[in-house]
């Protein structure tokens, strides 16, 4: 108890002498803001891709698919469409269809050459619409079953240029885009939607890269994926929407992470060699007040305990000052990769993040000087005045 | 140089700190260094990548199971487009060397590769060795040692079944000769690099994908005209069952580099913020200094020496460490570099390897000049007008 008391007399002491060294406290501050800032605004594309692939997708939706390369394989034949469907535990429609859809993509070259990026081509059957129920045309119409046209989703219209009415060249001839769709900010906002039929048709491609279904209810999970994996008229596997969307996600983007954590340890080694050198700095301008404070009778162990809570009180101010930075540059801004179009996010996850490297780096770079605040001899010390 | 030792004792007045602030100093410029460097390897792919070569792809993915193809008597017709100089068609034979790890690509050619990119191969007798030797293939450097391959070696490749007309999936491949690598593009582990024979590649598929291409390499003859005949391949076989996609060498590296996650467009604002907290560091360490020293300046500016004398200590006293730091640093990263690609994390070895060159290291010690002088331009200010007798005074 009197340890407790002392530390947070000890800290008030600390923290009205702030002001006198108000220089060297901002610089603290400012460098952990710069790491905190650099890290955050590199994973906000990495958080923004992950929250529109899994914009829109529920504990309900599971992904069947061939391969681990989902994509672009068409691993699945047509005919093996029926019995993945009779697998128990997906949802019925009130019609008593089951609620899953069989689905590939096709990479649409840019109509103009040079352009960089173009959209994929999601080519969806009947069920599609329903199984993504926040889907709504936002210009122009629906597209129609058996004609060749398409929709665009919201995110690859802004980025790519592309209009209602515009002719997307096709193996089959030019489709017009008949509407402009949105999907609650998912992933699908940056994709081309069209009748899979009618695509496949005219693509020659045939089977199917995926069977998005819903289940009864995220505990169907473990009976559903055992029974199709299990089945041996069947060679697919079975995953939950955010497993899949957090894989594909990693695909492209775990390069980037690497790399983001490879250059904001750089910049905390450098900002940690800083917050140690400033705090000794700010413990040798107190010595004499920090001496007389051990000599009538003050432990060193609340002394050290105020120092390093002095750190962490600078770290997070920095920590909130690089978040709040990044998250008013870089939160919402649009982002077009080659073939996802999503907004960058400074998430509630990433801010915590942040909290945590201030955390750390407050407590390594305070932990010297802190214990040299403790260890100080009392009596050289008042006797050096 | 007489002053050094006046700096010298002034820099380590606090040795602790001192050290510190160099080692920060040192981790900055590590970042600097190395993205940097970074961005002067996506300069260098793109400056190394050629206006005057084209990469003709099929337009559409095709529903084959070996991949896209076109037939082979597009090239004739390509190579009578206005601007072309030569056409050559390429396909793949793609399996491993000896364990499934170990991932093999022969790249199959036709005789008009010698025409379209010559310097694959560093002379014309090995074209001619090439041409005249159906299961010869060349072999880049750096593959040849992973394999543990030299000129005479058989060199089995392993392929999925279905891409052999006798049923078989193993393909015999004879070592003509090692080449340094040609294809680099400058990235880590590009080494995968082997140059084998369209003809008999051609001649041991299964005869439903004979007669086809992945692909057509074209030379441009002149640069300046590459989109333009781009556009014309691309028109000229619009309307055929396989419609193309051509792109310059050069555009299609500059969409490689700007695609995707850009890395390119990042380097230099995390290198700026890097030097920006270095700056906050250094510029309060000797504004401290200068602060805590005010009577030793007035002293010997009472001994004569000119603002300017004291304005250059100020200012070597930072900019030693900090041109120590940057030197450091940029050798740190350097070595960072140097480190065997499987030390990397798997997915950082696609990354372009930083080309830490005497230009990076040179911006590095301008960084680190441009650094003391914005640390040490309010301490200068403050000596100007310190008022020697108000400063002796201890006032």
């Amino acid at each position: 108890m009197r340890i407790l008391t002392q530390t947070l007399i000890l800290s008030r002491l600390g923290f009205a002498g702030l002001l006198q060294r108000k220089w060297s406290s901002l610089v603290l501050v400012g460098s952990v803001a710069c790491v905190i800032g650099v890290l955050l605004s590199m994973l906000s594309v990495t958080a923004g891709m992950l929250r529109a692939y899994r914009s829109g997708g529920d504990p309900d939706l599971a992904l069947v698919s061939s391969d681990a390369n989902a994509a672009y394989s068409n691993g699945i034949p047509s005919n093996a469409i029926g019995t993945i469907l009779d697998a128990p535990g997906i949802a019925k429609a009130s019609d008593g269809h089951p609620l899953g859809d069989a689905e590939f993509q096709f990479w649409v070259p840019p109509t103009q050459a040079y352009i960089i990026g173009s959209p994929t081509l999601l080519a969806i059957g009947s069920m599609g619409l329903v199984l993504r129920p926040k889907l709504h045309i936002v210009a122009g119409r629906q597209f129609l079953p058996g004609r060749q046209e398409l929709i665009v989703g919201v995110a690859a219209a802004r980025a790519y240029q592309l209009h209602v009415g515009d002719p997307i060249t096709l193996p089959g001839g030019t489709w017009p885009i008949v509407g402009v769709f949105a999907d609650d900010g998912s992933i699908v906002e940056s994709q081309f939607l069209g009748d899979a039929n009618t695509v496949a048709t005219a693509t020659q491609i045939s089977g199917f890269s995926s069977v998005l279904v819903r289940l009864e209810k995220p505990d169907a999970f473990d009976a559903f994926s055992h029974w199709l994996e299990t089945n041996p008229a069947l060679n697919v596997t079975a995953e939950r929407q955010s497993d899949y969307s957090l894989r594909t996600v990693n695909r492209t983007s775990a390069f980037f992470t690497e790399l983001t954590y490879f250059v904001g340890s750089l910049m905390a080694v450098g900002a940690l060699f800083g917050i140690v050198k400033l705090m000794y700095a700010a413990v040798s301008v107190r010595v004499r007040e920090i001496a007389t404070l051990r000599a009538i009778g003050y432990q060193p162990f609340p002394l050290a305990a105020s120092i390093l809570l002095e750190t962490v009180f600078l770290s997070f101010v920095g920590a909130v000052l690089g978040a709040g930075a990044a998250w008013l540059v870089f939160n919402g801004r649009h982002s077009a990769q080659l073939h996802e179009v999503f907004d960058l996010s400074v998430s509630g996850r990433l801010f915590l993040l942040g909290a945590a490297w201030a955390l750390v780096l407050a407590m390594i770079g305070g932990l010297p000087p802190a214990m040299r605040a403790a260890r100080l001899p009392v009596a050289d010390a008042l006797r050096a005045l | 140089m007489k002053y050094l030792p006046l700096v010298w004792s002034a820099i380590w007045r606090k040795p602790t700190e001192a050290v510190l602030i160099w080692l920060a100093v040192t981790a900055s410029f590590t970042l600097f260094g190395f993205m940097v460097g970074l961005h002067a390897a996506y300069d260098q792919i793109v400056e190394n990548a050629r206006m005057d070569r084209l990469e003709v792809d099929s337009r559409f993915p095709s529903a084959s199971p070996v991949g896209i193809l076109l037939p082979l008597a597009a090239r004739d017709q390509i190579a009578k487009v206005e601007g072309v100089a030569a056409v050559s068609s390429g396909a793949y034979v793609r399996g491993y060397y000896r364990d499934p790890h170990s991932s093999a690509r022969v790249i199959a050619v036709d005789e008009h590769m010698r025409e379209v990119q010559p310097e694959i191969l560093p002379n014309p007798a090995q074209w001619n060795q090439l041409l005249a030797t159906p299961m010869g293939v060349f072999i880049s450097s750096g593959l040849a040692a992973r394999f543990g391959l030299k000129a005479g070696d058989m060199m089995p490749i392993i392929t999925p079944p279905g891409t052999r007309a006798d049923g078989g999936t193993a393909w015999e491949f004879l070592v003509l000769g090692v080449v340094p690598k040609k294809l680099d593009n400058g990235r880590f582990d590009n080494d995968q690099f082997i140059l084998g024979n369209l003809s008999y590649v051609e001649n041991t598929w299964p005869l439903t994908q004979r007669g086809y291409a992945w692909g057509f390499r074209v030379a441009v003859s002149d640069a300046a005209n590459a989109n333009e005949v781009s556009l014309r391949i691309d028109r000229l076989l619009a309307n055929s069952s396989t419609p193309t996609l051509t792109i310059p060498d050069k555009v299609n590296e500059v969409n490689a580099v700007n695609s995707g996650i850009s890395v390119a467009s990042k380097t230099w604002p995390v290198a700026g913020a890097g030097i920006f907290m270095i700056l906050l560091l250094t510029a309060n360490g000797i504004a401290q200094s200068v602060r805590e020293r005010t009577p030793e300046f007035a002293v010997l500016k009472t001994l004569g020496y000119s603002n300017a004398t004291l304005m250059a200590l100020v200012f070597a006293e930072v900019a030693i460490p900090c041109l120590a730091g940057a030197i450091l640093g940029t050798g740190l990263a350097a070595l960072l570099t140097r480190l065997p690609t499987h030390y990397l994390p798997a997915d950082l070895r696609d990354l372009p390897k930083p080309d830490l060159s005497f230009v990076v290291a040179a911006s590095a010690v301008g960084c680190a000049v441009l650094l003391a002088l914005a640390s040490a331009v309010i301490p200068m200010r403050r000596l100007r007008h310190l008022s020697v007798t108000d400063a002796l005074a201890g006032r």
